[in-house]
């Protein structure tokens, strides 16, 4: 090797590099050495972490596993606690610990390693659908409660490894550093085996055992620590209060899991897969949907939504019906409450509308066309649900549902799809805005109704945009792994046409 | 870790000892301090075909990059990628430790993410040396969303040449290289020859003498500082006199500067056709039919264009101006005084504004509307781009309109923030010129009320303020083409909402990245 590499290279450069290569390469290779080559030391003692991914004969599961391991490795770089063996350690520790039909394979491979913790990744697939299984075995004692098998689900491929590497991450959650001394200095200063990588920056740390430590000086996986109040041994721990961020690397795999979904399930790739489904989107809220009530009020609504390329697409009955309802309600209304003496068009007065009378009834007549918009939003969250996408800009979802809610009553929550929630909004804010109409120049109680109709639409933009959304297949892929107790409204459709309407508290354990 | 791993294994291999102990000889002749610093590009990870096709563009840009600033050394790239993915030796311990034997000062690694729609770049400079034992000592990243842009390998290429360049100057402006003192023989010190070092003071660092002389990180304490005169020789200024061994930090900030500067220049010599005066006379024609079309032509453009975050912010920030201009435009005074009616100050004022916004009030979000995917194509290479990369256009839309020069650029969070400013003073302005007209039925007439003149010269003189800081900082900054998002090093500290699906939690966030 170093022939060659001295005889393809040139100049100064390569005849230096050339045999530094080499010898690099060779104490690398030799992880058994007895030479005690300080030129390679830079990797202090300190955790480590071995990740197993069970062999397949499946390629896509290979791959799979491959992708599985890849992202266990990152998780637990990130999180700078247990470092992953590398590659060449693991083929060296495979074959030192036989052979893998006989039992507990993986668990002589970690005694070789001596790594604090290994990993065990099992893929599997059944048809369409793939999972992974991930065994966390700690081997020191104080890492006892990292133990637990996790398993995940999912129809997209590539959501698996994230999610395993998101669970990986929420292992560290509230461990400190843990850094062994490795050598006694002069002037009460140590090396201890934790650096950049554990998140070590230069500055004063209270310790339990050990009291105030200063960090001197960080490298990447060492550090010179003063310890002034303690004298630990070699190779004793320093538990310095220095965390992890889990929630951020948490946060970080949630976001491409959740990119991904949106993907694989977006309307780009399910409904309309040569246009723009934004432009599709606004076209039809703004242009196809009022033309279409125009035509056919209500029904219009739900052909609108043809405009969006669903397939076979099945009307909400019950959404019209109430859709109708309330448009039919703001039509006459006011006539209603007048004995149907009052001249049915707003812009006329006669003898038995009064002012109020006729400013309620032409506010309920401006605002139809927010009417038939909730009735548009209402039957694409149906369509969607049905047809398993998700609607436009749901990469933006917390944002646009936001705006929706903005400019139409309860249209975030629709836009989530979350419709009883949708229509509860609606029917409020409608309520309140005709109320105070009404009551616009009564200033006491005008005022009030106006200020709670403020507060309500406030209410309405605040959950549209916190409000988790309610696509199955959005959140089943995006389901967070710890165990909560989840408050839910909602209204699904069973097989055979009916639908159901469902308040509860799920539990995912 | 791996040592603990290494020293308690019961397997013992066989060892070529002799090669190994040659090797070390070998290596025990390189100098602790290289005379001009190596660096290597240990490879740049990718998983799809179009990743590795970008990161063989952008480790080869790297390369030519780190030659072309005349800093460093290399090693050979292909060479060093053959011997490090034949040993698998791609662990950053790994590579840390061949950084190490190999006398590298600057080690260089990144990552191609790319995920369909978007491209994301990370690259991490490690410093070997002291004072950074090892550590990140730089981190770029940047993310690519590629739109409807057709980025083929043209594009890629000079996409990577683009961001190996700016990451390569972020890691320049950073880096600092330990450059010992030796004795010149005549009892002073100066510094080796082929060290690029400026004449000038700077601190002296001196190791703290150890036990463990063969320990990667060392304490260093400083001793003083020296001068480095124009002929080479260092002077100790106390408190300390230098000694052997004593080294300084010396950097490459001008390199770093030069480099991201010209390649900037050169970017916008390729991707702006004519930016000159003849665009903003063209600009200054077409000011007033460009203003008085933006109610329309500013949301088709954001719609034609798909810019629907453009769109969003249109409709929030024009809505209170353009209601303005509407009810200014719709209620004249000529019509109420054919009715006889008095006309109130407001109204008067609405109608100027109106008037205003006809005239060059609405240019700023007409240049938006279009401007932004002019310079969105341009950031992505996507030809040469008319109309738009000129400061003469710039600072002729910010005299004009508030913030026009900005939205010109491409800064659209600063072109509303003028924008918003400036129509608030010529609003005010517009109200204590304009005069409220009461009609007076005995004479048939109107008597003219005129507005308060000192508070109308405040308005104008805060208006002509602000115009010389708009037009000040519009010539100071540059035309938004980067290709894609670009996130360096730096310290923020910034409010924060962490919101889960289950739990918002408020605090204050103060990061270094790293």
């Amino acid at each position: 090797m170093l022939t060659a590499m001295t005889m393809n290279s040139a100049g100064y450069i390569q005849s230096r590099i050339a045999p530094a290569l080499a010898a690099f390469m060779v104490l690398a290779m030799l992880p058994g050495t007895m030479v005690r080559a300080a030129e390679i030391r830079v990797n202090a003692p300190s955790g480590g972490v071995a990740v197993f991914v069970l062999p397949s004969a499946d390629p896509a599961l290979g791959a799979l596993g491959i992708e599985s391991g890849a992202a266990l490795r990152d998780a637990f770089d990130r999180c700078g606690r247990f470092l992953p063996v590398e590659e060449h350690q693991l083929r060296w520790a495979f074959r030192g610990a036989g052979s893998t039909a006989e039992d507990d394979f993986y668990g002589r491979a970690a005694r070789l390693l001596d790594v604090d913790l290994y990993v065990i990744v099992a893929p599997s697939r059944m048809g369409e659908i793939y999972g992974a299984a991930m065994r966390v075995v700690p081997r020191r004692g104080d890492l006892a409660h990292l133990e637990r098998v996790v398993r995940f689900e999912s129809r997209i491929m590539v959501n698996i490894p994230l999610r395993l590497a998101k669970a990986a991450a929420s292992l560290h959650e509230g461990l400190p550093v843990s850094a062994p001394v490795v050598a006694r200095l002069e002037l009460e200063r140590y090396l201890i085996g934790a650096g950049q990588w554990h998140g070590l920056s230069a500055g004063t740390f209270p310790t339990r055992d050990h009291g105030a430590i200063e960090v001197l000086v960080t490298g990447r996986y060492e550090s010179v620590v003063r310890i002034p109040s303690a004298k630990p041994g070699i190779e004793s721990k320093i538990v310095i209060p220095v965390y992890p961020d889990v929630r951020g690397q948490s946060r970080r795999y949630a976001a491409r899991i959740s990119e991904n979904t949106i993907v694989r399930y977006g309307a780009g790739s399910t409904l309309l897969k040569n246009t723009d489904p934004r432009k599709r989107y606004i076209e039809g809220a703004c242009i196809i949907n009022p033309g279409g009530n125009a035509c056919l009020p209500v029904y219009g609504a739900f052909l609108a939504t043809g405009y969006l390329g669903f397939r076979d697409p099945k009307a909400d009955a019950p959404g019209l019906a109430i859709s109708g309802s309330m448009l039919a309600l703001q039509l006459a209304l006011p006539s209603f409450l007048t004995g149907f003496s009052a001249h049915f068009f707003p812009w006329e007065r006669d003898g038995d509308k009064t002012r109020d009378m006729q400013r309620l009834q032409a506010v309920m007549w401006a605002t139809t066309p927010l009417t038939v918009s909730a009735a548009y939003f209402d039957q694409l969250a149906v369509q969607f649900s049905r047809a398993g996408a998700l609607p436009p800009f749901f990469e933006d979802r917390d944002a646009f549902a936001a705006l929706c809610s903005a400019v139409v009553p309860g249209g975030g929550q629709f836009y989530k799809g979350r419709r009883l929630a949708g229509w509860g909004f609606f029917i409020s804010e409608m309520a309140l805005g005709a109320c105070s109409a009404y009551y616009f120049d009564d200033r006491g109680r005008g005022r009030l109704l106006l200020a709670a109709l403020g507060t309500v639409k406030l209410a309405d933009i605040a959950s549209a945009f916190f409000m988790r959304t309610g696509y199955d297949i959005y959140n089943r892929e995006t389901a967070d792994d710890r165990a909560a107790l989840v408050p839910f409204l909602q209204m699904r459709e069973i097989p055979g046409g009916e639908d159901i309407m469902m308040l509860g508290l799920s539990y995912r354990p | 870790m791996l040592t603990s791993i290494i020293s308690k294994r019961t397997v013992v291999q066989k060892m070529p000892m002799v090669s190994a102990l040659v090797i070390m000889l070998v290596l025990s002749i390189s100098p602790a301090f290289a005379a001009r610093p190596i660096a290597a590009i240990a490879g740049i990870e990718a998983k799809s075909p179009r990743g590795a096709q970008v990161s063989g563009m952008l480790a080869e840009r790297l390369s030519a990059a780190l030659r072309s600033s005349g800093a460093f050394d290399q090693i050979d790239r292909a060479l060093l990628a053959d011997q490090l993915s034949r040993y698998g030796c791609d662990a950053e311990a790994c590579l840390l430790r061949f950084a190490r034997t190999a006398g590298v000062s600057l080690l260089l690694h990144g990552r191609v993410d790319d995920r369909g729609s978007a491209l994301t770049i990370e690259i991490e400079a490690y410093g070997i040396d002291a004072p950074y034992f090892g550590k990140i000592l730089y981190r770029y990243r940047a993310e690519l969303f590629q739109g409807t842009a057709v980025l083929a390998a043209r594009e890629l290429s000079l996409i990577c040449e683009e961001h190996a360049v700016r990451a390569l100057a972020g890691v320049l402006s950073r880096f600092r290289l330990p450059v010992p003192l030796i004795q010149d023989g005549g009892g002073g010190f100066s510094i080796q020859g082929d060290v690029r070092v400026s004449a000038g003071e700077y601190e002296l660092f001196r190791p703290v003498r150890s036990v463990r002389e063969d320990d990667v990180v060392r304490t260093v304490e400083r001793a003083g500082r020296v001068r480095i005169e124009d002929n080479g020789r260092v002077v100790g200024t106390g408190p300390a006199l230098p000694r052997a061994g004593d080294y300084m930090l010396t950097g490459f900030q001008d390199e770093a500067a030069r480099m991201a500067d010209l390649h900037l220049a050169r970017k916008e010599e390729a991707v702006f056709q004519h930016p000159g005066y003849s665009d903003a006379i063209l600009a200054a024609i077409f000011s007033a039919p460009a203003s008085a079309s933006m109610p329309i032509m500013a949301p088709l453009g954001y719609y034609h264009y798909g810019d629907f975050e453009g769109l969003s912010l249109w409709a929030a920030n024009a809505a209170p101006w353009l209601y303005l201009e509407a009810s200014g435009l719709l209620r004249r005074p000529k019509d109420l005084r054919k009715e006889k009616r008095d006309i109130s100050r407001e109204t008067a004022a609405r109608y100027n504004f109106g008037l205003y916004m006809l005239c060059a009030g609405g240019l700023p979000l007409f240049v938006d509307a279009f401007a932004h995917q002019y310079l969105r194509d341009a950031s992505l290479y996507q030809g040469t781009q008319p109309v738009i990369g000129g400061n003469p256009t710039a600072v002729y839309l910010s005299m004009v309109s508030g913030g026009g020069g900005h939205f010109y650029k491409g800064h659209r969070l600063w072109g509303y923030f003028y924008f918003h400013i400036n129509n608030a003073l010529v609003y005010s302005a517009l109200h204590e010129y304009s005069s409220a007209q009461r009609y007076d039925p005995g004479t048939d007439s109107y008597r003219k009320s005129k507005g308060d003149t000192g508070r109308l010269r405040v308005y104008l003189g805060a208006l002509g303020a602000v115009k010389i800081i708009e037009v000040t900082h519009v010539l100071s900054v540059g035309h938004s083409i980067s290709a894609g998002r670009v996130r360096e090093e730096r310290f923020s500290i910034a409010p924060d909402l962490i919101i889960d699906e289950n739990e918002i939690t408020p605090g204050l966030r103060m990061t270094y990245r790293f």
